[in-house]
C-alpha cells in the first residue's frame, strides 16, 4: 500500500495495486474506490482524512476488507472482495488516560 | 489475546505466543493453491502501546497519522497489510491499539514477522519499523 496526503484539501489516496481504474465507486461522502474492470480495487480515496478514519486490509494483492464507523455509511457491506474464509479483521483503539 | 479492565483502565495479556504449530496437511494445501499459502484458523490479537516522545507541554497538538502493519513470512514476502488511522487526542500521552484477526496466511515453515511501521506527522513515508517475530512450525 502506498499513500498520498494532500493537505491542502485534507484529502488521502491509497494506492492498494497497479492497473487502470475503469470506474469509481463512491461508498459513502468522503469514501471512494477506483476499480478495474474486473471490479477489484485498486485505489481509495478518502476525503476529509483528517477528521475520517479508515482502516484498510490486504492480502498483500488485494483490498479483503475495510472498516469506518458504521454511523457514516448506510452500506457499510457494500463491497467486499476475496474476504478470508474465516471472517475479516477488526481494529479497536483503546486511548488510555492522560498519565 | 487481551482483556481490558474498564474500571482501572488495565490491559492483561494471556496466551501470548511466539511459536504455532500447524498440521502437515496443511503443506499439501499450500501446494494446491494457486497462490501457494493457505488460512489456518487462529484468532489471536496483535496489541501496540504508542506514546508521545515529547512531552504535552512541548507538542500538545492532537496528531492523526497512519499506522502500516504487515504480515512478513520467511521468505519475505507479504502476505497481509493493514492501514489504519492513529489520533493521539489533546492531553493524551500514551495509546493502546488492539487488533483482531481470526486467521493466518501461511506459506511456509520458519520466522514470520508481523512488521508495525508509522507515518510520522508531516512526512509522506512510513518509517520507524519494529517487528513482532513468530514461528511456524509444521508436525
Amino acid at each position: 500500500m502506498k499513500i498520498s496526503f494532500d493537505k491542502t484539501i485534507d484529502t488521502k489516496y491509497v494506492s492498494i495495486k497497479k492497473g487502470k481504474i475503469a470506474t469509481t465507486k463512491k461508498i459513502c461522502e468522503w469514501l471512494f474506490f477506483d476499480l478495474n474492470s474486473k471490479n477489484e480495487v485498486l485505489g481509495v480515496e478518502v476525503l476529509g482524512a483528517s477528521k475520517n478514519s479508515l482502516s484498510l486490509f490486504t492480502d498483500g494483492q488485494n483490498l479483503i476488507h475495510y472498516e469506518f464507523e458504521i454511523s457514516q455509511a448506510n452500506n457499510f457491506n457494500f463491497f467486499l472482495n476475496n474476504v478470508s474464509k474465516f471472517g475479516p479483521s477488526q481494529v479497536i483503539d483503546v486511548p488510555l488516560q492522560y498519565v | 489475546m487481551a482483556a481490558i479492565d474498564q474500571q482501572k483502565n488495565n490491559i492483561s495479556l494471556f496466551n501470548v505466543f511466539d511459536q504455532i504449530t500447524v498440521p502437515v496437511q496443511v503443506k499439501d494445501e499450500i501446494k494446491s493453491s494457486p497462490q501457494k499459502n493457505a488460512s489456518v484458523r487462529l484468532e489471536h490479537e496483535i496489541v501496540l502501546l504508542w506514546r508521545r516522545v515529547l512531552p504535552p507541554l512541548l507538542c500538545d497538538s492532537e496528531i492523526n497519522t497512519d499506522v502500516k502493519i504487515s504480515v512478513i513470512d520467511p521468505v519475505g514476502k507479504v502476505l497481509g497489510e493493514i492501514l489504519t488511522t492513529l489520533r493521539f487526542e489533546i492531553g493524551k500521552r500514551i495509546l493502546r491499539q488492539r487488533i483482531q484477526n481470526n486467521a493466518l496466511i501461511i506459506t511456509t515453515e520458519g520466522d514470520y514477522v508481523y512488521q508495525a511501521e508509522i507515518m510520522q506527522p508531516n512526512t509522506k513515508s512510513f518509517s520507524a519499523p519494529f517487528r513482532i517475530p513468530f514461528y511456524v512450525h509444521f508436525t
